[in-house]
């Protein structure tokens, strides 16, 4: 028994010596130069895969890289994977998730991170399945059945498998990845397929969504006959297979930008379609600077996200004497005061502000670079930017945002949001379905339709639109401002314009004029209601605790500044004329004491 | 720091004044024209000084910004005329002789402010407006903050001290 007990515990205290080690490809000898990556091809139980298996079976990126090599339980809790895991930190406000549904008129931010102004998928009956089959497809992975799932849910799980972290959406660089097959198999539920889909090593058919929940991939052939064709099932190419049965991946320790860019693209609609080539690029990227030269990371996948403090921010890189070589800004004639009250973006990230907001497009929200993705500027959801805001630093930044637009109930002070699937019944039943536009905007509708939808819906049922909480009162559309109403904001940080282009080059009007916009500027209000679109909020309103009387007394004394200056030059000019006049003769009178004509 | 010296020199301008209740012999004062420019520009330079100093000194936070801070410089321009025209109406009685201390300290002292006051001037008026062009980058733009901020203060209280020497070298019925 002693011994038993003993081996026991010999076996336990290796394993943790084991697992403390770091693994092969984590325990860098320094080199700088590209390790090659010809490595065996592993499936899910760890086994190699050989291009003469007569039942192939999708490749493991958690086995493929983590077998041997790299900690990818680590990796997992980067912030590109973390975001469903618990006690991990939800940082400051970053882009929400949107979920769209035209038919219900709805636009929802979504997050499981806890960003004020978001919802979690489960508030509107969202389970995790759902989430990553509508957006895991934009993601890197990191979606596994939770502990605690629905017998209905656990099933297709297990059908599709789970998303796990895919180390080649960013580390891949071979022209044959691509990542929007990946989305195609992730929307086709082929969840443990879509990395060897989008590695082009691959070529995969059928789809997981078909199949019945008793589906087991590893015995295919078990489902009836009419479901056979759509049968998951991977077919290897054999000339992608070396010698020995490894293969040869183009893994890059350094993403390049264009890989970041397919999810991270953020673009002005009126740089899309033919206008593209009128678009501008962040600095850092025109000077050859790649995004994870500041966004580093260690095996942990903690991304350095920019916040103000620390090394790689915009003071870390840009300080006198930087070892990046970045210049370091004079601000020449700048007042300090605006370093303590603005970030560093505010004069020199997203567009220049203008008297109205301008509208873009997101690579993660609006699926740019997918297949038959809707090119339309007017596809929803509609963001828009810059909206200057104070930050959770109180500093004035530029946001990037989106107006809400969902139905729910309200419960005491809050409204607990709808399920779009529990609306559309509703709308269905009532026969109130309105038509869908072409260009893939808001539906048609008026207050009457909202109020028709509300009354469906009973007692309690309110609509949130335009910044606006719209509730039934008397049988009559109310609307009424609520802080659930307000529009979400998470920060611009690029892309980043050059000295030359910032705000306040052309002078300190650039602010500090009547019709400033980043103070007076008109941020277009957004709601599927037609009469609401007319509306526009003024940029202070986003601006908590600004003094807008101080701003405009500013403003207007502008114009007065330049006679400031020449009187005060004037009498400082007068005053030193006077004072050495003075200071002369009594030198003069000095020298005249020294002889014995003292006067 | 500044203030609390402004007072210890007007309290023992006082006291000596009681110990001593000396009357130094003075001339009659000048008629002339000038007389009524004289005080109207005296006043005038008291009035600046006294707004300027006032949104300078007592403001909400620890530095004066806001609308206060738009009071302190709609005030400037005319402080500054005032000043020039202060020192264009003081600088001839505020030249040395030899013979001023026979007629009390009141007149030495008040020219002495005087210079120091018109030094301290200029610094102050230059930084703040240097500050206005895109000269000085971020670090001489706290620099030039930081030299405003200490000679405005020590000319406005020297600007006080010659005030008040300038008054009691009238009462002692001084010419100059």
């Amino acid at each position: 028994m002693g011994t038993a007990r003993f081996l026991a515990a010999a076996t336990l205290a290796a394993v943790c010596a084991l697992q403390a080690q770091p693994k092969l490809g984590d325990n860098s000898a320094g080199s700088r130069g590209q390790p090659a990556h010809i490595i065996p091809l592993r499936d899910f139980e760890g086994d190699t895969i050989q291009p003469g298996d007569r039942h192939a079976l999708p490749f493991s990126v958690a086995q493929t890289c983590g077998g041997v090599c790299h900690d990818v339980a680590a990796v997992s809790r980067g912030w590109h994977f973390n975001s469903t895991q618990a006690d991990v930190p939800a940082g400051r406000n970053g882009q929400p998730w949107l979920l769209v549904d035209r038919d219900t008129a709805t636009q929802i931010p979504l997050s499981y991170r806890a960003w004020p102004g978001t919802y979690r998928p489960q508030q509107i009956g969202m389970s995790e399945r759902e989430f990553a089959i509508r957006f895991g497809g934009r993601t890197a992975g990191g979606f596994t059945a939770p502990e605690q799932t629905s017998e209905v849910n656990g099933a297709r799980w297990q059908v599709s498998g789970n998303l796990e972290v895919n180390c080649l959406a960013c580390h891949d660089a071979s022209p044959a990845y691509d990542p929007a097959e990946y989305a195609n198999q992730v929307a086709r539920e082929n969840f443990r397929f879509a990395p060897a889909a989008a590695s082009g090593l691959g070529l995969v058919t059928g789809s997981a969504k078909a199949m019945p929940d008793t589906f087991d991939y590893l015995l295919p052939n078990s489902v009836e006959d009419s479901l056979q064709p759509q049968i998951p099932r991977v077919e290897y190419a054999p000339a992608d297979f070396l010698p020995g049965g490894k293969v040869a991946f183009d893994i890059v320790r350094q993403p390049k930008a264009a890989q970041c860019y397919y999810c991270h693209t953020n673009t002005d609609t009126a740089f899309t379609g033919a206008e593209r080539y009128k678009g501008h690029e962040d600095i850092h990227l025109t000077r050859g600077i790649e995004c994870n030269q500041c966004h580093r990371n260690g095996l942990d996948h903690m991304v350095a996200r920019g916040y103000e403090t620390g090394a790689l921010t915009c003071e870390g890189c840009h300080a006198e004497g930087n070892a990046m070589g970045a210049p370091h800004p004079a601000h020449s004639g700048i007042p300090a005061v605006h370093f303590a009250k603005m970030t560093c973006t505010a004069c020199h990230s997203g567009p220049l502000p203008e008297q109205s907001t301008r509208q873009f497009k997101n690579g993660m929200t609006h699926g740019l670079g997918e297949f038959n993705v809707n090119k339309n500027a007017e596809a929803l959801p509609h963001l828009y930017y810059p909206v200057f805001a104070r930050n959770q630093e109180g500093k004035l930044a530029p946001n990037r945002m989106v107006w809400p637009a969902f139905w729910g109930r309200l419960e005491g002070a809050t409204v607990k949001p709808l399920a779009p699937a529990e609306v559309k019944r509703v709308i269905a039943k009532d026969k109130l379905a309105a038509p869908l536009t072409a260009d893939g905007s808001w539906l048609n509708i008026d207050e009457h339709w909202v109020e028709q939808v509300l009354t469906s819906l009973g007692d309690g049922a309110v609509y949130v639109a335009g910044g606006k909480l719209h509730r039934l009162a008397g049988g009559r559309l109310q609307a009424e401002d609520n802080a659930q109403a307000a529009p979400y904001l998470w920060p611009i940080a690029h892309d980043v314009r050059p000295a030359t282009q910032a705000l306040g080059a052309k002078g300190c009007q650039d602010c500090h004029s009547a019709d400033s916009a980043i103070f007076f500027g008109k941020v277009k209000v957004d709601s599927p209601l037609a009469s609401e679109r007319t509306v526009s909020w003024t940029m202070t309103r986003f601006e908590k605790n600004l003094d807008t009387g101080y701003q405009s007394r500013l403003a207007a004394s502008w114009k007065y500044r330049s006679m400031l200056k020449a009187i005060g030059l004037g009498a400082a000019g007068l005053l030193l004329l006077v004072l050495l006049a003075y200071a002369v003769r009594g030198i003069e009178r000095l020298s005249a004491a020294t002889v014995g004509r003292l006067r | 720091m500044i203030w609390a010296l402004v007072a210890a020199i007007v309290a023992a301008d006082l006291v000596l004044r009681l110990v001593f209740r000396r009357s130094f012999a003075g001339g009659a004062h000048p008629s002339s024209g000038w007389r009524w420019v004289r005080v109207a520009v005296n006043l005038g330079g008291l009035a600046t000084l006294a707004l300027v100093a006032y949104t300078a000194l007592f403001h909400d936070g620890p530095v004066l910004t806001g609308s206060q801070l738009i009071s302190h410089v709609t005030y400037a321009p005319a402080f500054a005329v005032a000043a020039v025209a202060v020192a264009i109406c003081w600088a001839d009685r505020s030249r040395f002789a030899a013979q001023d201390w026979h007629r009390g300290w009141a007149l030495p002292l008040r020219k002495l402010f005087f210079w120091i006051a018109i030094a301290l001037a200029i610094p102050t008026f230059v930084s703040i407006l240097a500050a206005m062009f895109p000269i000085a980058d971020t670090e001489g733009q706290q620099t030039l903050l930081r030299v405003h901020r200490t000679c405005g203060p020590i000319f406005a209280a020297m600007a006080l001290l010659f005030a008040y020497f300038a008054l009691m070298a009238w009462r002692e019925g001084s010419k100059d």
